[in-house]
Parts: C-alpha cells; sequence; structure tokens
C-alpha cells in the first residue's frame, strides 16, 4: 500500500479531480468569505477575513500539493531538494549544522538545517515530515509578518489592517501567474515555499528587518537593526543582498527627494548594515573560503532574451497596480512606509539590472532576484487594487453598493477582483509543477533499496566514498555523509580526496588509504554500473577482488547495479 | 518538419515573437494617447493574429492524434465520416460512432482536411469574437474599442486565456453559435444602453462565475467558459473604469492612464505567453507528422475502395482511420485485449486467431468486410502464410502487396 508522508492511503487517488476539486473548494469559501466581507460593518473583522483567505489559500495550495506525494516535495527530480535533506538528516544525526554532508566540508546556508533538525527532535525518521510541513508553516509566517509590518506607520489611516491583510494576501497569493510554469524561472510560489522553505524563512525576517530599520532612532535601535538584517544573512545571505539594496535605494531616494530625515536615514542605514556586515562576516568568510563565488564570468545572459519583461509583465496590470501603490505608500506610509516602497522599487531595478550583469557573465542567482521581484510585486500589487477600490467607494454607482451601512465594500470588492489570480484558484501542479510529477513516483528500487540497507546496517558516523552522483541520495534517503558529491560545490581539497578516493578503489599506497579512513572516515564504498566520476575505473567484478573491500551489498536493477563495499582499512 | 515549422521551433524565434508582440503592444498604447484608438485595437488585433499563427502553423497533423486517446478516437471518427459522408458507422467495425462536432461536420461534408484543421482556426474565432464583441454590443464606440483592447488578450486577469480551450474541436461551431448571439444582442437597444452600476454589477457576478469555472482545467469547455466570462467581466468593466479616469484625472492624463491599462493587460495576458507546447495536450507531438506511415497508408488509399475494412494492430489503426478514411478491425496479439466492445467476441476471436495462424477463414473476413492487413515495423508476420491450412473451412491467402525501408507491410487476403 503505498501512502503519503501523513499516513494517508494515496493508491488509486484521482490526482486530476481531488486538484480541480481543491481548486473549486477554495474559490467557492473564497466567495463566501467576500460575501461575509461585504456584510460585515467592523473594519478589523474585514481585514481578519481577508488574511483567513490568505492563510487558507496558501494551505489549501499546500495540502492540494503534499497530499497525493508517497515521497517528500521534491524528490525524484529536484537536486537541490534532495541536498537539503541530506543537511538536515545530518544535523538530526547529530553532526555540526556547519557542515554539509560532504564529510568536513563547510556550510553555505547553515540556519535551516539547524531548524528542520530541532523541528525533527533530532531524528532521522521525522526530517521527511518537517519538510513536507515546513511550507505552509512559513507561508503562514510569512503573512503574520508583514501582516504585522504593515500597519505600524499607518496608523493615521482608517485601514490599516485590512490594507496589511491585502499586503500579506499580494505577497503570498499574487507571487505567481498561471502561466508562469512554461516560463524560464517556473512557479515563484513553489519554487520558493514548496521547494526551499529556507528562502522563505528570508521573506518573513525581510520585513521585519524594514520595520527594525524603520523603528531605528539611536545607537542601540540601530545596532538592533543592523542584528534583524543579519539574521536575514544567515537564513538566506542573498535575501540580505537584496535588501541591503533595498535600503540604500531608501537613503538615495531621501537624499534626492531632500528629506529633512535624510541624514538620519544615512546614519541609520550605515550603521545596521555596518552592523550586519560586522556580525555576519563569519559567514561570509565561510562563504568566500568553501565556495567558488568568484570563478569567472559563466552566467551569461543573451542579450536577445525576455529576461527583462519575464518578471514584471507576466503580472500584467498588477505591476501598474503595484507601482500605484508602491508610490502611495511612499508617500504617505511615513518611514516605514518610504523603506518598503524602496524594496519595491529595488527589486524592480535589480530585475532590471540582470541583462547587462548578463552581458559581462555576472548574472548569478537569477532567480532569487526572480522571486524577490515577485513577492514585492504582489505585495503592493493588491494594495494598489485596495487603495484603487477606496478611493472610488464614493464614486459608485447605487446599485453596486451592498448597503449603506457598510464599512469597506472596498475590500469585499478588492478580494472578488483579485480571486481569479489568486494561486489556489489556478494552481494545477500535476500540469504546473515538474517536481509535484516527480515526487509522485516511488523512489527507483536502485535508490530505496540499497539507501534502505545504508539505514539498517551502518553506522550514522560511516561515511561513504564512490559514486559522487550517487552520493547525494546516501545523504538524502541513506543518511550518511559522504566523501565528495557532485550535487555540491567541491570541497578545497577535492582533487586530494579524489586521489584518496582511487586509491582505495585500486589498492593503492597505504597511506592515501589510511588517510581516507583515519581523516575522512570513509567506511564504505559505492559503486555503480553507471560508470560517473567517483565510480572505479576498472569493472566493478574485479573491485570485489580487491583484499582492502569487503562487499556487503551487491544487486542488479533494471537501471543500474548497485554495490556497496566496506572498507576494511588499517582502522576499520 | 519543414522550413517553417524548424524557424518557428526555434527557442530563439519565440523570444522574437514576444519581443514582437511587446513592441506591438507599445505602438497600440502609444497610438491610444495619440487619440487613435481604432488603428490602436487593429495594431493590437495583428499582432494577437500573428501570435497565433506563429504557434499554430506548427501543426501539421491533427492535434492529438496518436497522443491523446480521446482525440485519437475523434480524429478517426472524422476521418471515416469524411471518406464515407454518414456519421452511423463506428471507425472501428462493429462499433457505436464517436460523437463529436468535428465528426458530424465532417459526416455534413465538411471535408476531411479542413475538419482536421478546426482546432486550429478556434484560437482565431476566440481572438475576432473578443475583439468585435464589445464594438458591437457597446453604445459608445471608444469605449467598445477600450474594452476590445483589453479583451481581445483574454481580459484583466493575467494569463488567463481562452486559448487552449478555443484548441477544442466543438469551440469553433459553439463560438459561432455564440457569435450570433452577440450579433442579436447587439441590435437590442435595452443592453446598449445598460446603466454603468448594472453593467459593474454584471462584472462582478462574471468575475464570480469565471473564477469559478477556470479551475477547471484549462482545455477543457469549462474553463474556457471561464476564461470567456472574464473576458466578458473586463468588457463589462471597461466603461466604468474609463468614467473613473475621467473623473479623477481629466480626459489627457485619463487617456494615457487608458493606454498604460491596454498595454499592460497585453503584456501579462494569456495570448502574450500562450505556449501550447505546454499547455495544450497533444500539440507537440502533432508538430512532426510520421513521415514513414503515410507511405503505406498512401498506397491504401490508392489500393483499396473505400468501404473495405483494413486489419490492424492498434498502433496505427486510427491513422489508417483518420487520414484514409478506412474502417479498421484490430489485430489483438496474445496478450491484447479490444478497447472498445466488438460484438460477437468469440467469433471475432477466431477470426484474429485464423489471421494469425496465415489462414483468415473466408467467411468471417467476408463478414468483417476485411481485405488487408497491415504490419508496422518489428509487428510479426503471421506464422503460417504459405503453408497448409488446418481449418475445415475454407480460407483466405494472404498475398504481400506493399513493403517498403521502414518495414511497413501491406496483405491482401485472396481465395485460394
Amino acid at each position: 500500500m503505498i501512502t503519503n508522508l501523513f499516513g494517508f492511503a494515496i493508491e488509486g487517488l484521482d490526482s486530476p479531480s481531488f486538484l480541480a476539486g481543491m481548486r473549486g473548494l477554495f474559490v467557492t469559501l473564497a466567495l463566501a468569505s467576500v460575501i461575509l466581507a461585504a456584510r460585515t460593518r467592523d473594519e478589523s473583522r474585514v481585514s481578519r477575513i481577508v488574511l483567513a483567505v490568505a492563510a487558507l489559500g496558501h494551505a489549501m495550495a499546500w495540502f492540494a500539493t503534499m497530499f497525493p506525494l508517497p515521497n517528500v516535495y521534491g524528490a525524484n527530480g529536484s537536486m537541490d531538494r534532495e541536498n537539503h535533506l541530506g543537511w538536515a538528516n545530518m544535523v538530526a544525526l547529530g553532526f555540526s549544522p556547519l557542515r554539509t554532508f560532504q564529510v568536513n566540508h563547510l556550510h553555505f546556508e547553515p540556519l535551516w538545517p539547524l531548524i528542520t533538525a530541532v523541528a525533527a527532535g533530532f531524528s532521522l525518521e521525522r526530517v521527511p515530515a518537517v519538510f513536507q510541513w515546513a511550507p505552509l508553516v512559513l507561508g503562514l509566517l510569512v503573512l503574520l509578518s508583514i501582516r504585522l509590518v504593515w500597519p505600524k506607520d499607518h496608523a493615521s489611516q482608517e485601514d490599516s489592517g485590512t490594507e496589511g491583510a491585502f499586503a500579506a494576501l499580494g505577497a503570498l497569493l499574487l507571487i505567481a501567474a498561471p502561466l508562469d510554469f512554461s516560463g524560464f524561472f517556473r512557479n515563484p510560489w513553489a519554487l520558493t515555499f514548496l521547494l526551499k522553505p529556507n528562502h522563505a524563512l528570508g521573506l518573513v525576517l525581510a520585513p521585519l528587518a524594514a520595520l527594525a530599520l524603520a523603528r531605528a532612532h539611536d545607537w542601540k535601535s540601530r545596532l538592533f537593526a543592523g542584528f534583524v538584517l543579519q539574521l536575514v544573512g544567515w537564513a538566506f545571505v542573498i535575501h540580505m543582498a537584496l535588501v541591503v539594496a533595498g535600503f540604500a535605494l531608501f537613503v538615495t531616494l531621501s537624499w534626492l527627494t531632500r528629506s529633512p530625515e535624510r541624514r538620519r536615514d544615512l546614519l541609520d542605514v550605515a550603521t545596521a548594515v555596518g552592523a550586519n556586515l560586522a556580525l555576519v562576516s563569519p559567514y561570509l568568510v565561510m562563504l568566500l573560503v568553501a565556495y567558488p563565488v568568484f570563478t569567472g564570468p559563466d552566467y551569461v545572459i543573451s542579450p536577445f532574451s525576455e529576461r527583462a519583461i519575464e518578471a514584471p509583465f507576466r503580472l500584467g496590470l498588477l505591476l501598474p497596480l503595484s507601482a500605484y501603490a508602491a508610490w502611495g505608500v511612499y508617500r504617505d506610509g511615513g518611514r516605514l512606509g518610504r523603506i518598503l516602497s524602496s524594496q519595491w522599487l529595488a527589486a524592480q531595478i535589480i530585475w532590471q539590472a540582470f541583462p547587462l550583469l548578463g552581458l559581462i557573465g555576472e548574472a548569478r542567482e537569477q532567480d532569487e532576484a526572480f522571486y524577490w521581484c515577485r513577492f514585492w510585486t504582489g505585495c503592493f500589487a493588491a494594495v494598489g487594487l485596495f487603495r484603487l477600490m477606496q478611493s472610488m467607494a464614493h464614486r459608485w454607482p447605487r446599485e453596486t453598493r451592498p448597503g449603506v451601512c457598510l464599512p469597506s465594500p472596498a475590500a469585499a470588492i478588492t478580494l472578488l477582483l483579485l480571486l481569479p489570480s489568486l494561486l489556489p484558484a489556478w494552481w494545477n501542479p500535476a500540469r504546473m509543477d515538474q517536481y509535484f510529477v516527480a515526487a509522485r513516483q516511488p523512489l527507483p528500487p536502485s535508490i530505496a533499496e540499497p539507501m534502505r540497507f545504508v539505514r539498517e546496517n551502518t553506522r550514522a558516523e560511516a561515511v561513504f566514498g564512490g559514486d559522487h552522483d550517487y552520493a547525494r541520495w546516501i545523504a538524502a534517503y541513506g543518511g550518511r555523509r559522504v566523501l565528495m558529491a557532485d550535487s555540491l560545490n567541491a570541497p578545497k581539497d577535492g582533487p586530494h580526496r579524489e586521489t584518496v578516493e582511487v586509491a582505495i578503489w585500486a589498492n593503492g599506497p597505504e597511506p592515501l588509504v589510511r588517510e581516507g579512513v583515519e581523516r575522512y572516515g570513509v567506511r564504505y564504498m559505492l559503486a555503480t554500473s553507471t560508470g560517473g566520476s567517483g565510480n572505479p575505473t576498472m569493472a566493478l567484478d574485479l573491485v570485489q577482488q580487491n583484499p582492502r573491500l569487503q562487499t556487503v551489498f551487491d544487486r542488479t536493477f533494471p537501471d543500474r547495479r548497485v554495490l556497496i563495499l566496506k572498507v576494511l582499512g588499517p582502522a576499520s | 518538419m519543414n522550413h517553417l515549422g524548424v524557424l518557428t521551433a526555434s527557442e530563439e524565434s519565440v523570444t522574437a515573437l514576444r519581443a514582437l508582440l511587446f513592441a506591438a503592444g507599445l505602438l497600440a498604447a502609444a497610438l491610444w494617447d495619440r487619440a487613435r484608438p481604432g488603428l490602436a485595437v487593429i495594431v493590437l488585433t495583428l499582432a494577437g493574429a500573428a501570435s497565433l499563427a506563429y504557434w499554430l502553423v506548427q501543426v501539421s497533423i491533427p492535434l492529438g492524434l496518436g497522443a491523446e486517446p480521446a482525440l485519437t478516437a475523434m480524429w478517426a471518427q472524422t476521418g471515416i465520416n469524411a471518406s464515407l459522408g454518414r456519421s452511423d458507422l463506428g471507425f472501428v467495425w462493429g462499433t457505436e460512432p464517436v460523437v463529436s462536432m468535428a465528426a458530424a461536420l465532417a459526416a455534413m461534408g465538411l471535408p476531411r482536411e479542413a475538419a482536421f484543421r478546426l482546432p486550429q482556426l478556434g484560437p482565431f474565432v476566440a481572438l475576432g469574437l473578443l475583439v468585435l464583441t464589445p464594438i458591437m454590443v457597446m453604445r459608445r464606440r471608444i469605449s467598445g474599442l477600450f474594452a476590445a483592447g483589453l479583451a481581445l488578450g483574454g481580459g484583466l486577469w493575467p494569463g488567463h486565456s481562452v486559448l487552449d480551450a478555443a484548441m477544442g474541436p466543438g469551440f469553433t461551431a459553439g463560438a459561432l453559435v455564440a457569435g450570433l448571439v452577440v450579433v442579436g444582442l447587439s441590435t437590442r437597444p435595452r443592453l446598449r444602453r445598460l446603466r454603468r452600476g448594472h453593467a459593474f454589477s454584471l462584472a462582478l457576478t462574471l468575475v464570480a462565475m469565471g473564477a469559478l469555472l477556470s479551475t477547471h482545467s484549462s482545455e477543457s469547455a469549462w474553463a474556457g467558459a471561464g476564461a470567456v466570462m472574464l473576458a466578458g467581466a473586463t468588457m463589462a468593466m471597461a466603461p466604468w473604469f474609463r468614467a473613473g479616469a475621467r473623473d479623477r484625472l481629466g480626459a489627457g492624463p485619463a487617456r494615457r492612464a487608458e493606454a498604460v491599462v491596454l498595454v499592460m493587460a497585453f503584456a501579462g495576458s494569456g495570448l502574450f505567453w500562450w505556449d501550447p507546447l505546454r499547455t495544450v495536450p497533444g500539440f507537440i507531438d502533432s508538430r512532426e507528422p510520421d513521415v514513414a506511415i503515410m507511405r503505406p497508408l498512401s498506397w491504401l488509399s490508392a489500393n483499396v475502395n473505400r468501404g473495405e475494412v483494413i486489419l490492424v494492430s492498434r498502433t496505427y489503426g486510427s491513422l489508417v482511420a483518420a487520414h484514409f478514411g478506412h474502417r479498421v478491425l484490430f489485430l489483438l496479439r496474445p496478450g491484447e485485449a479490444d478497447e472498445v466492445a466488438v460484438p460477437e467476441p468469440a467469433r471475432r476471436a477466431r477470426f484474429n486467431r485464423s489471421v494469425l495462424e496465415g489462414h483468415p477463414l473466408g467467411r468471417l473476413a467476408e463478414h468483417y468486410s476485411v481485405t488487408h492487413l497491415l504490419l508496422g515495423p518489428g509487428e510479426a508476420e503471421p506464422a503460417g502464410i504459405g503453408s497448409a491450412a488446418s481449418s475445415t473451412e475454407p480460407t483466405l491467402g494472404m498475398n504481400l502487396v506493399y513493403q517498403d525501408a521502414e518495414d511497413f507491410r501491406v496483405f491482401r487476403f485472396t481465395k485460394k
């Protein structure tokens, strides 16, 4: 019987009907919410209704995607996801969060594996379930973050609570458009919340960083803003860089518009960013030491591409609506409004700069800039429509008003007009999400069976050498560290590790084999018949004759033969 | 694939198309701002039509034939109806006909090739309707043009459009009926003078219904109806938006705002970003015809009477029916079963067995009107061809009458 990670049997589930049913149910509930919002007299209740629609929409889209899956979302299809699973497994086993699943290799994003392992209670068995639930939790946290941040500087406005709720709704559910899946960067909601919830953590913290900066007025509060900013960095360093770019634009605009607060703005931003850099510098050092960040101009974009129009214009009229809101919030939203609007503008400018960076081969992390641009566009677009509806409310013909005593028909109509564009109303992962389709299939036996053997028959501290392509599955599904993995950046001593590996395979010089066992902890070697990097150069049958290696698993599957050998080295 | 097909299939050409569309959107906005609304809508319409042509010229065989089971059966039936001029015979001998608009039109005399092109016609018809409806129905010409400019790409909601559903072969006929209704409505003075408030209420109702129907898979007729409702809501809201903009901004800036709305709605529309390779089931497989099968089918067309039935495997049966209008009977290998219920299964199995043994029973061959056996590459020939028959019943001989380099073979059943 095939079950999903929630324990329900999913064999025979009519996936298309289930997904269509979830979409229909969301739209029905959202329409009921529109009616409820139109009939309420209580302004704060309207705000709660809008927020509830956002939370419900995210939860239903998450549920529609996760429920039919027998595996972790992204399994079978996403190398990135399997890397993350491997990292989290290592921390859950008690290894340092500062290391990847390549033994002794410094980590790029240590915070998320730590959080995941803690949430799993340091149990390897519970890590997959945490991965399934994390997108839901992170999405709801993004909602709360924006909703909490937004009204702080808008206290003078009557509808600030509702506006904040719309901002949260837009950031979460207007981040993507129905045809995004056919584009280069695919669906930002799925790629951010479902595939990389660690990046969504950055989206939770970024508005809080803006709030901290807006409230900064003395050294203590400025340093606190820097502290919040560095938390963004630990969550996802690219989001930190993007937030800093937004802060820089905030100061620039402040000086260009000759704002009376421009000196304060400069001081606050300089202090916060400086403190952040100081705090996050160990991480930056790790980044520079452990990763080939500046390896040359490999990130080229053809000057003849759709990049410039893809992020903003796929959202159609939502873009001018977001611009309208950004302008309005900048003008009358106080300091926090200016900071948030600057983030919107910076996101657009950064995206438009990418084709230029592409010309010199430095257009790195385009997908993250794309999603960042969408996040702020969606956030402000919902606000823009709400503001437009409010401004036109008094001009509406009598027939369109549900009743003269209603406080906020604008919210109800905004919700209704946004409904066809809200992600859960059109999200069809079976067609729009390749990772969903891949994860609907069980793991291939050539991965599932050997990894079951690894989990049940090897010690947690055992390190595996061998097939570098297979290595990420050893970490993700076997829960063991490896010497080298193609899915990660090569460690600085990568060439030496390869020498050690060759020595073990070929019964080579004793010192190298000893180093493999003692320095790197290699206890097992895994070879497959695919012949990729890390595999022995000789035939697998010959490898089994190596006196230092003892075959403990040998199975031939339809797609490959998998061989696991125990290293009978000096220290074994 | 022909030269045009190769050109349109390249990734760079998609980028070029979108660049062209974006430029057309900007031009239309500039024209609108300079008070040339008619020309602006013409530019957008031509750009939209060019975009549709770009994609649809790539379809070289009936959409989904051989790739999507339901569409395959429909096209096979359409081929039979067009060939026989009737609609009461299933394309598989002894089965009920597959009912569809395309098949019905073919039975009424629509040429087969024209019926096959109905899916390609659908998006153009949709574009025409979306442009013409507001212009015909709305009282103020300029509001009608503005609504047409917004609606032609799919409406105000980014990424939504009727195009996937319009590729359904029944869409064109349905849309033509809808077009007649629109023409009728356009003559109703009460509708043309619909009060702004009522129009807005109508728009909100259409948004709700459109959102609900759009939850269906985009190529379904339900989703098509939803997309039409969203386009309708766009049309209903257009005069309201124009009036609001004029009240707030004044005539000149309002026109500029309208121009921005036009270009942004177009640039985010389902038409602008349409990618049928990923959204229309069967589109990819319809781009490249299977040239190899066409040669034996041409031979069959030239040498076999239309009323005769071809015995063929399921792999090629639908193609025989669709392209050359011969009804078929499936040759079942051991372990295979009929997907559609053929009458008298025992008799049918007996005939099938006799063919596989190389000695078709003459009486049953006549009963089924089967005169030829088509075998594809890798399909084994009947074992006992040329040997003595063990049956006491009269059997037919099997003469190889066609064979090509791809290993397609045709055997004619002949009296011994």
